[in-house]
């Protein structure tokens, strides 16, 4: 109630029209990990149908597959078979561009275990590569089209897991991020090094091709207080690089959550009139990315 | 006089029950029962845990342990071993040691492994490094961090742009494998606390005067993120009752420049290496903490 108060007072003189010197292009992408949750599904797609109402535009769903073992637990207790699962993802891509979303385990019956879990700093190459390859396939077994895009949590990226993922066809990254929030050990020193500011596209080459890499910003913007996007975007930002490209992202269990639905929306609204911010799709955020990257550096 | 020296299986009955007689001798410390394998048996992915045994006749008169490790490097595992338990019977002692050790060398360099490590005690240390050529690497760093979320951000190195975190070239402690292996043993005394940041451990005790403090030694951590580790120790230090948070690292660890004000401390015990399959040297990093030693 006080922090509401202290924004409301706030914003009425601070971070006003702060993004007006920027053009900016954004997407939306869903971490999309527990759609075996029926009210979580539902919210989504209802989501994404309100979204193309506002913006013309489709979301980004980054998808955990079944073949995940957390999904693959959710499943059993919300008793959704294989099929179904499969079914409810051929519904969210009517509205949505379907992506790949990876969390990824040294041993996946040890998923509960906080350890388990590969991240930047415990990363181990073979146990990546069989899940992704093995998700993968599922999409393909399924008729399911990713995109060749991928957007993982910010806790893992490196040159290796980009390699396999160029390897399994993958070309578009949404991992990297000027976000403290969402450092990454390897991201981080990589913008660092060749100086790639925020909202700029670049393209990274791997052993196995090139991966256009397109900045998450921040996380989700659900609160009451559409100034919040200005205040934390324009903390990133570089004044001399103001033909901004990106994506803020958000978990499918955040739709649960009271108002998030219509304090996003409000805010993409308010974005549109008072920054006049394309939001996009991901064809036209992935052709306006390509277009506009000067760098093509080497990921390792 | 010639020895029997040989691998042993701790899972047949007659030499668990060899072992167990012979340590409780040497230690005075109860290993009877599955004491051994709780501590030490782990489960790799190249080989499981080696167990040297020297025999005259039929009595067991030396021992080592060689716990096996799935250190990560550089995204690959590099088994490795850390040499424990060493022991020789007190009528026995002599070169029985060094043929044991070279025994193992052998046997581990045919499975590939990439080094032997420990931190053994004084009293064997300089049998270590002068009769086995071990190398003396350099002491632990250790930060006590007292358990006030008022006071301990200032134990945090504030992250900025700026700085970087580094893991590349370092052979990482496997957290995933060290708490399966505190767990058996522990079970519930092993604690995680796990945001966007991972840290476990256990709590120990400290007589301090006429009071039993309590303190959270931290065994392991996986930090993804160093700008808000501070809030992962918060979330440690709200969640438990205890006095102050100890984190030891290895020297050269790659993550020691998240913290700020170590202490001295005259009680490490330096870590000792032999190489096998793989080089390191002074400079090669080891992001070890106080989790990977058989005695945590």
């Amino acid at each position: 109630m006080i922090n509401d108060l202290i924004k409301q007072i706030g914003y009425r003189f601070l971070f006003k029209n702060v993004l007006k010197e920027y053009g900016m292009t954004l997407g939306y992408v869903f971490h999309t990990e527990e759609i075996f949750d029926k009210s979580v599904f539902e919210s989504l797609m209802h989501f994404c149908q309100e979204y193309r109402k506002l913006t013309n535009a489709r979301p980004i769903c980054a998808l955990m597959t079944p073949l995940n073992p957390r999904v693959r637990e959710g499943m059993r207790i919300h008793n959704v078979s294989m099929d179904e699962f499969a079914g409810r993802v051929q519904l969210l891509a009517e509205h949505a561009s379907i992506g790949y979303h990876g969390h990824f385990w040294f041993h996946s019956d040890e998923f509960k275990n906080g350890t388990a879990e590969i991240r930047c700093t415990n990363f181990l190459r073979s146990a990546v590569e069989a899940q992704v390859g093995e998700e993968v396939q599922w999409f393909k077994s399924m008729n399911i089209r990713h995109n060749n895009v991928y957007a993982p949590g910010w806790w893992l990226m490196n040159a290796e897991l980009l390699a396999i993922l160029r390897c399994n066809g993958f070309d578009v990254d949404f991992s990297f991020s000027k976000s403290l929030w969402f450092y990454n050990a390897y991201s981080h020193a990589l913008m660092k090094r060749h100086y790639i500011r925020a909202g700029e596209p670049f393209v990274l080459k791997t052993r196995r091709g090139d991966v256009t890499c397109i900045q998450n910003f921040i996380g989700c913007h659900g609160t009451a207080f559409p100034q919040d996007f200005d205040r934390n975007l324009s903390s990133l930002l570089d004044p001399d690089y103001r033909e901004i490209i990106g994506v803020v992202n958000a978990h499918d269990t955040d739709l649960i959550g009271q108002g998030f639905l219509d304090n996003t929306l409000n805010c993409l609204r308010y974005l549109q009139e008072r920054y006049n911010a394309a939001i996009v799709g991901y064809d036209e955020l992935v052709a306006q990315a390509r277009m506009r990257t000067a760098k093509i550096l080497p990921s390792a | 006089m010639g020895y029997d020296i040989r691998p042993l299986d701790i899972f047949n009955s007659q030499t668990k029950e060899d072992i167990s007689r012979f340590l409780n001798v040497v230690f005075e410390q109860d290993f009877s029962g599955d004491e051994l394998r709780l501590k030490t048996y782990t489960e790799s992915k190249a080989f499981p845990s080696l167990y040297m045994g020297a025999y005259d006749d039929d009595e067991l008169v030396g021992f080592n342990c060689f716990i096996s490790h799935d250190l990560i490097y550089n995204g690959e595992i590099v088994n490795s071993y850390q040499t424990c338990l060493s022991s020789v019977h007190p009528n026995h002692q002599g070169t029985i040691f060094i043929s044991l050790m070279e025994e193992a060398k052998k046997i581990l360099r045919q499975r590939g492994a990439g080094f032997i490590f420990g931190w053994p005690s004084r009293s064997s240390h300089l049998v270590y490094t002068k009769g086995l050529k071990f190398r003396d690497d350099f002491l632990g760093i250790k930060f006590n961090i007292p358990a006030s979320t008022l006071v301990s951000g200032a134990f945090f190195t504030k992250w900025s742009e700026e700085k970087e975190l580094s893991i590349d070239d370092a052979f990482l402690q496997n957290d995933f494998q060290l708490l399966q292996l505190k767990q058996q043993r522990f079970g519930d005394t092993i604690k995680v606390i796990h945001d966007e940041n991972l840290v476990w451990g256990k709590i120990r005790t400290r007589k301090v005067g006429f009071f039993t403090l309590k303190y959270f030694s931290v065994g392991g951590m996986i930090v993804s993120n160093p700008y808000l580790l501070r809030n992962t120790f918060a979330k440690l230090i709200r969640e438990h009752a205890i006095t102050w948070v100890q984190v030891i690292l290895h020297h050269s660890h790659t993550m020691a420049h998240l913290f700020k004000n170590p202490i001295p401390s005259r009680c490490f015990e330096p870590l000792i290496v032999f190489d096998l399959n793989v080089r390191t040297s002074g400079r090669t990093r080891f992001n070890f903490m106080e989790g990977v030693k058989d005695v945590y």
